[in-house]
């Protein structure tokens, strides 16, 4: 079998060899084409009567230029190697053909490591073992092989998942959810987080889709008072023209991690690009850091989603179901950080800036810091949030029955953490401008403006990045 | 400044055609340097968002060697042109009596 997945091996592997002896022969040609260049400069200053010693042209010197070499004799030699490698990688998925393991197309052509087939095998014969046995067998077995799994690379994970029938994935989130189930955490979330990682960050688009539909478990899980929408894929994100207007607090209480991040944009707009990545496979890997230490969470992009909107977090809901999205996304990697949706309920900013950015973040009493030093710490590039005072009519804090307050013509929504995007010095009495995480699709308004004595009537606490 | 004698004109005229004719060489050797592999970068070697990618940066090498090719070529005119005024300086000498 000379062609395999569309590439005539034979002839890539020609191709290789050629790619790889051009740098030298563009080096050799360079040199020679600015050698025979300066020698007849030589030749020309020296047939005029003048001196090419004293004009630097007896030097050895690069000389002259030869801009069409110069990338192939930097380039080429990569780009040979980078064919080496993916015709390994080939070759051994090809090898793998009679062992029933099917690839496709561009996914069998990736830069990867070449596919180990020894282990490959063990790992679907564990796994496939393991799947076919009932209850707390399977599940405990699977257990067993989830650390088989996270040692094989991508192509490996790829070929595992692309074996197995989609009964046998059904049979795989049976054995999950079973483990979910087990108390006293004698299976440890990071086995799930471990799993999705694994998976979302090494599928190729096909099977990536096959296990979205197919193992909720790589999901953050919900907590049972949101568990009425089913998982929908958002469009694609467009993280680079990520702005705070598109972060919508939905029906979850974490307005103190949407609002730290708006306020680490507000300190750079580049915030978000920085830190979410979209990957080949429809997937998105997000920073976060636990103990000051880069956590990477690799998430898909299904949400709960009612029909017209994510259920929480969301674009601007007037642009219906092509608004932005990434903030959807942010916030289920953070889940899948946090251990679920319901572990992001209820917070402060400084604990959403430290797990956004790593650096330690205080939080104070609003009291402490003036109207001055907020306006230094935002020209300084300081991101700050505010939270809230408590109200006392008795409704849940964290849903939006939440209290609200009048306080001149705008509404003080209670126990709730706002972004503080600016300072006005020089208004009579000076103002703070804040904004509310529901931002504009919630009941009251986007954003709100108090002088220093409403401020210090109204808010408690300041987290300060 | 002194001007070089008849001998040294015309052996710096030889130097220069001899200079020409390999930078003329050197010129097809740019425009063939890649003709392995254009020759083997289509379809019926590989398919694929890689080799498309992969093809888009052989004819961007193609086209800067053709650049410099035609650049040696124009070398290799100007030297001729150079060698041959050489030719007629050393020409017109007198003559040593």
């Amino acid at each position: 079998m000379t062609t395999y997945c569309g590439f005539h091996l034979e002839k890539v592997q020609q191709l290789q060899s050629a790619l790889a002896d051009a740098p030298s022969a563009a080096s050799a040609l360079a040199a020679d084409i600015r050698n025979a260049a300066q020698r007849a400069e030589w030749i020309s200053v020296a047939a005029a009567g003048m001196s090419p010693h004293q004009l630097g042209l007896d030097r050895t010197e690069p000389g002259g230029t030869t801009p069409g070499l110069t990338p192939i004799a930097e380039g080429a030699g990569g780009v040979a190697a980078e064919v080496q490698r993916r015709l390994d990688h080939l070759r051994s998925c090809r090898s793998l053909v009679a062992d029933g393991f099917t690839f496709t197309g561009d996914e069998a052509f990736q830069d990867l490591p070449p596919i180990d087939a020894a282990k490959l095998k063990k790992a679907r014969t564990d796994l496939t073992g393991v799947l076919a046995k009932d209850g707390l067998e399977r599940t405990l077995g699977l257990l067993g092989v989830l650390e088989e799994i996270h040692g094989l690379n991508a192509g490996e994970t790829d070929a595992l998942v692309a074996s197995l029938s989609d009964d046998q994935l059904d049979r795989w989130e049976e054995g999950m959810d079973l483990a979910r189930s087990i108390p006293f955490g004698l299976v440890p979330d990071d086995a799930f987080d471990e799993l999705a990682n694994d998976l979302f960050t090494r599928l190729g688009a096909e099977q990536r889709e096959r296990v979205t539909g197919h193992l909720p478990c790589l999901q953050p899980p919900l907590d049972s008072d949101h568990t009425g929408h089913p998982l929908a894929e958002l469009p694609p994100a467009d993280i680079d023209a990520a702005t705070i207007e598109d972060i919508n607090q939905g029906e979850i209480g974490d307005c103190w991690f949407l609002a730290s991040i708006a306020a680490e944009m507000t300190a750079d707009p580049d915030f978000v690009k920085k830190h979410m990545v979209a990957n080949d496979n429809g997937t998105y890997t997000v920073t976060f850091y636990k103990d000051g230490k880069p956590v990477q969470v690799t998430v898909d992009s299904s949400v709960p989603y009612d029909g017209s909107s994510a259920e929480f977090a969301h674009g601007d809901p007037s642009w219906g179901r092509n608004g932005p999205s990434w903030i959807a996304i942010y916030e289920k990697a953070f889940a899948q950080f946090r251990g679920g949706y319901g572990d992001t309920e209820g917070g402060y900013g400084d604990e959403g800036m430290e797990a956004l950015t790593g650096r330690d973040a205080d939080r104070k009493d609003s009291d402490d810091l003036s109207f001055d030093d907020i306006a230094r710490n935002l020209q300084d590039g300081t991101p700050m949030t505010a939270g809230s005072k408590e109200h006392t009519t008795g409704h849940l804090w964290w849903t939006k029955e939440q209290e609200k307050v009048e306080v001149g013509d705008d509404t003080v929504v209670s126990l709730h953490e706002y972004t503080v995007v600016g300072v006005d010095l020089g208004a009579h009495p000076p103002t703070v401008k804040l904004r509310n995480p529901w931002g504009s699709g919630g009941s009251v308004d986007e954003f709100i403006t108090m002088t220093e004595d409403e401020f210090h009537d109204h808010f408690n606490e300041l987290s300060v990045g | 400044m002194s001007t070089p004698s008849a001998a040294v004109l015309r052996a710096y005229a030889d130097e220069l055609r001899e200079l020409a004719k390999a930078q003329a060489e050197r010129a097809t050797s740019c425009a063939t340097l890649l003709d392995a592999v254009t020759k083997l970068d289509n379809d019926d070697t590989w398919q694929g968002t890689y080799p498309t990618e992969t093809h888009e940066t052989v004819q961007a090498w193609a086209t800067g060697l053709a650049e410099t090719a035609k650049t040696c070529d124009e070398q290799a005119a100007s030297w001729r042109t150079m060698a041959a005024d050489l030719d007629r300086r050393a020409d017109a000498q007198p003559a040593p009596k």
